[in-house]
C-alpha cells in the first residue's frame, strides 16, 4: 500500500480527534467558569471561559494529531510492486554521466542525442534569490537524478526584477548548464510581469509550456530532492492516475544556530508524526505547502487557475498563500491531494533565527488571514474549509492568547473585595470558597497538552529504536527537553510578532511578500535590540502595571513578562552557533548525499574548494530507500 | 539499507574540484561554452519550448460585493485608523 493508506474519508478518525479537542476544551471552561465563581460570575468571567475554551481546543487539536499520527503506517507492498520495486520506465543504471573531470558532470554527447523528451519537468520558480546556491542545489539534484537514472527537464523560472541581480542569474545558469551538459533539458526564463507571485509564475509556464511533460515537481530556491524520491514520486503519480498532487515532508539541513538547530531538530523529531496524524485525517484532501510536491500538471492546468480577489490588499488582490487554495481546487475538481511523509530524501532550509522566522510569519500571517475571503468558496470540500479555518485560527489564536492574559489581569483588578460578613449581624465570617484547586488543575491541563505530543513521541521513538537513528539515542531525550524549554522561553515572542502580524493584517496593513533572505545566521546585540525592544517596552509595562495594582499576580505572569523583558538578549542568543550533540538530527548524523553534492558544488564555484572536501565521502554514498 | 550507507552503487562519483575551476560563478567562458555573451539578455534557446495548455480562471468569490465579506475588519480598519 502506498503512504496514503488508503483513500476513503477518514469520518470516525475525524470525529474522535474533533471529539478529543471538544472534551477537552469543555473541560477546561468548567474549571475556568467554577473558579472564576468564586466572586461572582460576571462579564469578564464569561469572556475569560470564553477564550480558555477556543485556546483549549486549539491546543487539544494539534494534541490529537499528534495522537493520531503515533502508531506507525503499515506498509504493505503491492504484487507488482514487490516484484518490479524501481518501477517500469525508469532508467534502471545511472546513465553513467557525472564525472567531475574538470569539474564538471555533462551528459555524455551520445545520451543527449538519444535522449527524448520525459514526462517529468523540475520547476524552480526564484525571486532575488542567491543564485549561485540556488544553481547549485539544482546542478546537485541533476546529478542525483542521473544515479538514480530519473529523466527529467528542469525549468528555473525567475521572477527577479532587479537587472543586476538577473545578470547574476544568467552568469550562473550559464556556469550551470555549461557544467551539466543541460543545454535543451534545463531552461531559463524570467518574466518582466510578475503577475500573480509565485502561482502566477508557475501558472505562466503551464499556459506556455505545460504540454510538453505530465508531471511537474514543484520546489523553491532552497529545496534538495534526492533522485531517489524523484523516482518514487513520479512512479507513484504513474500508477495513481487519480492522484493530483503529491507532497512531501521536507527535513531541513544545514542549520548552524541555536534557534537554527532546535528548529530543525523539533522538524526532524516531531514534524513526521504530526504529519502523520495530518495526512490521516485529511484524507483525500491533503495539503500543498507549495514546494517538494509533485503535481499532475494537466489536474493542475484545469483546476488551478487562481483569480485575484475583489478588494485591495492586505485580503483582496493575489492570492499569497496559493498553496493551501490550489489544494482545495485539486479536492474540488476530485483529484486526490496526498502527503507522504515517509518519503525519505527531501530536504528545505529554515530560518537560522528568531527574526527570520517572524518575517516569514508575517507573509504566512498574511496569506492565511487571506483565506477568510475563500471560506464560503463555491464547491470546496468541507474539510478544505475546515483547514482555511485551522490556518486562519494559527495566527488569531495569539490574539486569544493576549486577550485570555489582559482579562485575567483585567478580573483581578476589578475582583470584589471579600465580604465575611455578608449577611447583617452575622456572629462568625464566612470565607470565600478557595478556588486554587480548579485553577491549578487548569494550569496543569495546559500544561499538559502541551507537553504531551512531544513527550509521547519521545517515548515512542525510544522505543521503537527510532531515537538512536541520527538522534544519539538516549540524548534525544535532553534534545526534547531543551528544544520544550526553548519553545516555551521563545513563545511570548513569538505571540508577540504574530499579534503585531495579526493586528496590522486586519487594519488593512500590506505586507507584501517580500523574498526570503536565506542564510542570514548570527544578529549582532544591536540588530536584536532594534528588532525585539518593543517586545522589552511591552514586558515592562505589563509586569509593572501588574506589580501595582494587582501584585499577587506577579509570579503567574513572569514566565510571559519575563521572556517578554529580555526579548533582544533572547533573539541575539538563539542566534549564536551550536555545535554538538544537542538537537543532533540524523541530517547532521550523517549527511544525505544530496546535500553534501550541493555543498561541494557550491564550494567549488564559490570558490571554497577545500571547505567542500569533508562532503565528499557523503556526497559519494546511495541516499536511503 | 541503512540511511545513507555507500552501497554497490556503481554511478557517477564525486571528486574533488579541478584547480583550473575558478570560484567565480559563471565566468565569460561559461557563458560563451552556454551560448551566450554576458552582455546581452538570456538568449532565446534557454526558455522552455512551448506547448500551451489551457487553465480556466477558477471562481472562487459568491456573487457578492467584497464590501459584505470585509465588513468586519472595515469597521477594525477605521477603529485603528
Amino acid at each position: 500500500m502506498s503512504g496514503s493508506e488508503g483513500g476513503g474519508t477518514p469520518v470516525l478518525l475525524r470525529a474522535l480527534a474533533l471529539g478529543f479537542a471538544g472534551t477537552a476544551a469543555l473541560i477546561a471552561t468548567g474549571f475556568m467558569a467554577e473558579a472564576a465563581l468564586a466572586d461572582g460570575f460576571g462579564w469578564l468571567d464569561i469572556l475569560r471561559s470564553l477564550l480558555v475554551c477556543v485556546t483549549t481546543a486549539w491546543l487539544a487539536w494539534g494534541v490529537a494529531q499528534a495522537l493520531v499520527g503515533l502508531p506507525p503506517r503499515l506498509r504493505l507492498l503491492r504484487r507488482d510492486e514487490a516484484d518490479h520495486p524501481s518501477g517500469g520506465t525508469v532508467t534502471e543504471s545511472a546513465p553513467g554521466p557525472a564525472m567531475m573531470a574538470a569539474g564538471a558532470f555533462a551528459l555524455p554527447e551520445d545520451a543527449r542525442a538519444a535522449r527524448q523528451r520525459p514526462d517529468l519537468v523540475l520547476l524552480v520558480p526564484i525571486c532575488n534569490e542567491d543564485p549561485v546556491a540556488t544553481f547549485a542545489r539544482i546542478a546537485a539534484m541533476d546529478l542525483s537524478m542521473a544515479r538514480a537514472g530519473v529523466e527529467a527537464d528542469i525549468a528555473v523560472l525567475s521572477d527577479t526584477r532587479d537587472p543586476a541581480a538577473a545578470q547574476a542569474e544568467t552568469r550562473a545558469f550559464a556556469r550551470l548548464v555549461q557544467e551539466t551538459g543541460g543545454q535543451e533539458r534545463i531552461f531559463y526564463r524570467r518574466r518582466e510581469d510578475n503577475r500573480g507571485r509565485k502561482a502566477g509564475n508557475v501558472e505562466d509556464f503551464i499556459r506556455r509550456s505545460g504540454g510538453n511533460w505530465d508531471y511537474a515537481l514543484v520546489l523553491d530556491a532552497d529545496s534538495l530532492m534526492e533522485g531517489q524520491a524523484i523516482r518514487a514520486m513520479v512512479e507513484r503519480m504513474r500508477a495513481e492516475p487519480d492522484l493530483g498532487l503529491l507532497q512531501t515532508l521536507p527535513q531541513l539541513h544545514s542549520a548552524r544556530s541555536v534557534f537554527g538547530r532546535a528548529l530543525q531538530f523539533s522538524a526532524s523529531f516531531f514534524s513526521p508524526v504530526f504529519a502523520r496524524g495530518l495526512a490521516r485525517l485529511q484524507g483525500r484532501t491533503g495539503p500543498f505547502w507549495g514546494h517538494n510536491a509533485m503535481i499532475r500538471i494537466r489536474a493542475f492546468a484545469e483546476s488551478c487557475a487562481l483569480p485575484p480577489l475583489s478588494g485591495r490588499p492586505p485580503f483582496g488582490g493575489d492570492i499569497l498563500s496559493h498553496d493551501y487554495v490550489e489544494a482545495a481546487l485539486l479536492a474540488r475538481a476530485g483529484w486526490r491531494v496526498t502527503l507522504d511523509e515517509t518519503l525519505p530524501g527531501s530536504y528545505e532550509e529554515g530560518p537560522d533565527n528568531l527574526l527570520s522566522f517572524a518575517r516569514r510569519d508575517r507573509r504566512w500571517c498574511q496569506g492565511n488571514l487571506q483565506h477568510m475571503r475563500l471560506l464560503t468558496a463555491p464547491g470546496l470540500k468541507g474539510w478544505s474549509r475546515f483547514t482555511f479555518l485551522q490556518g486562519i485560527f494559527s495566527y488569531l489564536v495569539s490574539l486569544v492568547w493576549g486577550l485570555f492574559l489582559i482579562a485575567s489581569v483585567a478580573a483581578a483588578v476589578w475582583a470584589p473585595a471579600p465580604d465575611y460578613f455578608p449577611e447583617p449581624h452575622q456572629l462568625f465570617p464566612s470565607f470565600p470558597d478557595d478556588r486554587t484547586r480548579q485553577i491549578l488543575a487548569l494550569g496543569l491541563g495546559i500544561l499538559g497538552l502541551l507537553v504531551l505530543p512531544k513527550a509521547a513521541i519521545l517515548t515512542g521513538g525510544l522505543i521503537s529504536g527510532r531515537a538512536g537513528r541520527g538522534f544519539g539515542g538516549w540524548r534525544a531525550a535532553p534534545s526534547v527537553l531543551a528544544e520544550l524549554l526553548l519553545s516555551s522561553i521563545l513563545a511570548p515572542l513569538l505571540l508577540a510578532y504574530q499579534s503585531k502580524a495579526v493586528i496590522q493584517v486586519l487594519s488593512g496593513a500590506d505586507g507584501g511578500w517580500p523574498a526570503n533572505q536565506r542564510g542570514e545566521g548570527r544578529l549582532t546585540l544591536g540588530d536584536s535590540l532594534a528588532a525585539g525592544g518593543w517586545i522589552s517596552l511591552i514586558g515592562a509595562a505589563g509586569l509593572g502595571v501588574v506589580a501595582w495594582i494587582a501584585p499577587q499576580l506577579s509570579l503567574w505572569l513572569l514566565p510571559v513578562c519575563g521572556p517578554m523583558l529580555l526579548a533582544p538578549v533572547l533573539i541575539w542568543a538563539s542566534s549564536q552557533p551550536l555545535e554538538g550533540w544537542l538537537f543532533r538530527t540524523p541530517e547532521e548524523s550523517s549527511p544525505p548525499p544530496v546535500v553534501a553534492l550541493w555543498r561541494v558544488i557550491h564550494a567549488r564555484w564559490t570558490g571554497a574548494a577545500s571547505e567542500g572536501l569533508q562532503d565528499l565521502p557523503a556526497a559519494n554514498a546511495l541516499p536511503a530507500e | 539499507m541503512t540511511q545513507h550507507s555507500q552501497s554497490e552503487f556503481q554511478g557517477p562519483q564525486i571528486t574533488p574540484a579541478t584547480p583550473e575551476m575558478t570560484g567565480q560563478a559563471g565566468s565569460r567562458a561559461h557563458a560563451r561554452a552556454a551560448g551566450w555573451a554576458p552582455e546581452e539578455e538570456a538568449p532565446a534557446h534557454w526558455a522552455p519550448p512551448e506547448a500551451p495548455l489551457a487553465m480556466p480562471r477558477q471562481q472562487l468569490e459568491r456573487d457578492r460585493p467584497a464590501r459584505r465579506h470585509l465588513g468586519l475588519f472595515a469597521a477594525f480598519r477605521q477603529t485603528a485608523a
